[in-house]
């Protein structure tokens, strides 16, 4: 009892420090320091808020360098272009997200959180880029390449320039010899210790369509787009035309 | 003089026993062409309603019944809007379009009129790619966008085609692609009774709306109602973040399968429809009223018939003489039993008409102004039904039809 007293002081107090911050200012220096931002919405300090505040706040102390967070009362006049912004006031509360320093949102939990989620939540630069690449509606190629070597694989470089998917695709080429993106290889499920490149293709928001090897052709890469049935090229409009008549 | 002149005379001379087995006649098959009408027109109506259907599950208030499709934002309740959030977050295979609705009565140079709320498709882009990283995550051991069967659409994917981008879609599919909080789409009757055209601003709610479209007609109540931006019309009405209905374009398969179950458990306090289950519910009644029609058709015939019988037998007990005479003169009994069936065929045939009549009449007024269907006769039902009274009349005459070819004329007339 004394404990849930204290806690619900000490995230009262924290509440009140974050009131009066300007949050736009945080995130954006948060995001210059490359950190992930955790922002936590929530409607009232109730027993819910309180256990999701202390799952965030133990994540980042575990994490300092790599993330911070702030908190946000949807009754805050303060927050509510973040509200706004994330469209709060629309979402079972309370909620955390994870924005990745390029403004790319890592993660969203509501209700209640593991901090497990919120680690999954920390991105690599590259990670983040193709998550935000996904997020703003773009078909993904990602190369993952090996530590020595590594020239774009031809396919890709005729994929990506193609004139039905220019504009559409976005290149995400990552190498193993860069320490920094190992955790996003892991994550992929890619050996860093890869002797030829490897090519994912992801359609947005995060739908897997394939792996391939770094010789795999553009016309491959474009039939898979084409049989996800999700394809806008001219040939796949013409079919699903054709099929409505 | 020959037997179609008789027939007719004879009809004249005693219209009463003859009017009586017409009027069961003609109601017997009005009733059936009627029922009958209005129940394959209803058919009919769910069928392009069907085809029409972007959505086939609706997450309702707890509470509220559902009598009609198109009017299911039309009942005065709400639920949260974070319900859609829920939805467009879970991510759920088979959930391929979502379409919350607000219905505000608002007015419109003062006349009263119905602006809708609805959320563009690139709202829930938005959302569910704020999940991006845990659906790369979990889908990178399998591959595809999660389609379980021929004809499902797996998991949503975000590239919109430039069909689906049309705003006039949603006629269609009742979904827009992307809509701004300042425009709005108006429905083809409202538009050409205010002479709206696309671009004009719109006063709706106190607030401003460029008409981005004119919707073309769907025949259902967004013919005379205007769409705009939900979260615009939830400020302008003061309502909140709510919602009347959440419409679910989901896999048909998914959605007669697991996913009612799987949407039930994450909305607890929505009521989940499919809306395989509200036309069942329609076909189930379309099929009682076609029985019913059958039933009271036969049961009409049934009595139809004993009254032609009855009708036959006196009728020939009392022109005894008349074909006594006919007889003598030389009438075949052949000839004497086809005089007989020829009056019953009349009268089915005449009934037969009058009863299609009747009930075409029946069904051209009650169909529109109860039910609210443009009703369609069935040629096959028309025929059926005439062909049923003739061959009742036939059936029921058969025997009073041979009793006066068996007539003995020496006997008719000592008994006259």
């Amino acid at each position: 009892m004394r404990k849930s007293c204290l806690f619900a002081l000490t995230f009262m107090l924290a509440t009140q420090c974050c009131f009066g911050a300007n949050y736009s200012e945080q995130l954006r220096s948060a995001a210059e320091g490359g950190k992930t931002t955790y922002v936590m919405f929530h409607r009232g300090n109730n027993r819910a808020t309180q256990q999701m505040a202390k799952v965030v706040e133990s994540v980042v102390k575990r994490n300092g360098e790599k993330s911070t967070w702030v908190q946000v009362s949807l009754a805050d006049p303060d927050g509510a272009e973040l509200v706004r912004k994330f469209d709060a006031t629309r979402i079972p509360m309370p909620a955390v997200f994870g924005l990745a320093p390029n403004g790319a949102v890592t993660g969203v939990y509501r209700m209640k959180v593991h901090p497990q989620q919120l680690q999954n939540a920390l991105l690599t630069p590259r990670h983040a880029e193709m998550v935000k690449a996904l997020q703003g509606q773009k078909i993904v190629v990602a190369v993952f390449q090996p530590v020595t070597g590594g020239l774009l694989p031809t396919g890709v470089q005729e994929f990506c320039q193609s004139a039905d998917y220019a504009g559409q695709v976005q290149l995400i080429e990552v190498h193993a010899s860069d320490a920094k993106e190992i955790p996003f290889f892991n994550r992929m499920k890619i050996n860093p210790r890869l002797t030829s490149p490897v090519v994912r293709l992801l359609l947005p928001p995060g739908n897997h369509l394939g792996t391939f090897k770094g010789n795999v052709s553009a016309s491959v890469l474009a039939e898979k787009v084409c049989n996800s049935g999700k394809c806008n090229c001219e040939k796949c409009q013409r079919k699903r035309r054709n099929a409505r008549r | 003089m020959n037997f179609r002149t008789l027939t007719w005379k004879e009809m004249v001379r005693r219209p009463g026993q003859a009017l009586i087995a017409l009027f069961v006649v003609t109601l017997g098959v009005s009733t059936l062409v009627a029922v009958d009408s209005v129940v394959s027109s209803s058919q009919k109506k769910i069928d392009g309603q069907m085809r029409q259907l972007g959505a086939n599950i609706l997450v309702l208030p707890e509470g509220v019944t559902l009598q009609d499709y198109h009017a299911a934002d039309s009942h005065g309740r709400s639920l949260p809007e974070e319900y859609v959030t829920r939805i467009a977050l879970a991510q759920k295979v088979g959930v391929e379009e979502l379409a919350p609705k607000l219905s505000v009565a608002s007015q419109l140079n003062g006349d009263s009129v119905v602006i809708v709320g609805i959320l563009p498709r690139t709202e829930f882009y938005k959302k569910s790619a704020w999940n991006s990283v845990d659906l790369i995550a979990a889908g990178l051991n399998e591959t595809g966008i999660g389609k379980k069967h021929e004809g499902c659409m797996g998991k949503s994917c975000q590239l919109a085609s430039a069909d689906k981008t049309n705003l006039s879609s949603y006629a269609q599919t009742r979904i827009v692609h992307d809509l701004d909080a300042t425009e709005a789409l108006v429905g083809s009757d409202l538009a050409e009774e205010y002479q709206i055209k696309v671009g004009q601003e719109l006063q709706i709610l106190g607030g401003e709306f460029r008409v981005a479209g004119v919707l073309p007609a769907t025949g259902t109540s967004d013919d005379g109602r205007v769409l705009a931006h939900l979260h615009r019309v939830q400020e302008l009405a003061e309502t909140g973040p709510v919602v009347n209905v959440i419409e679910v374009v989901g896999c048909c398969e998914e959605a007669a399968g697991n996913l009612v179950g799987e949407l039930d458990e994450l909305l607890p306090r929505g009521r989940v429809v499919t809306i395989s289950q509200i036309v069942e519910s329609q076909v189930t009644v379309n099929r009682l009223m076609s029985k019913l029609s059958f039933a009271l058709f036969g049961i009409l015939m049934v009595i139809g018939g004993a009254s032609i019988a009855s009708v036959m037998f006196a009728n020939v007990a009392e022109r005894r003489r008349e074909l006594g005479t006919l007889m003598a003169l030389g009438a075949t009994p052949a000839k004497v039993s086809g005089l007989i069936l020829l009056k019953a065929s009349t009268i089915g045939l005449l009934g037969g008409a009058l009863g299609l009549i009747l009930g075409c009449i029946s069904a051209l007024i009650v169909g529109p102004a109860l039910l609210g269907l443009p009703i369609a006769m069935s040629s096959g039902m028309i025929l059926l039904s005439v062909a049923v009274a003739v061959g009742v009349s036939l059936v029921a005459s058969y025997f009073p039809a041979r009793r006066a070819s068996r007539l003995d004329p020496c006997v008719c007339f000592q008994q006259s």
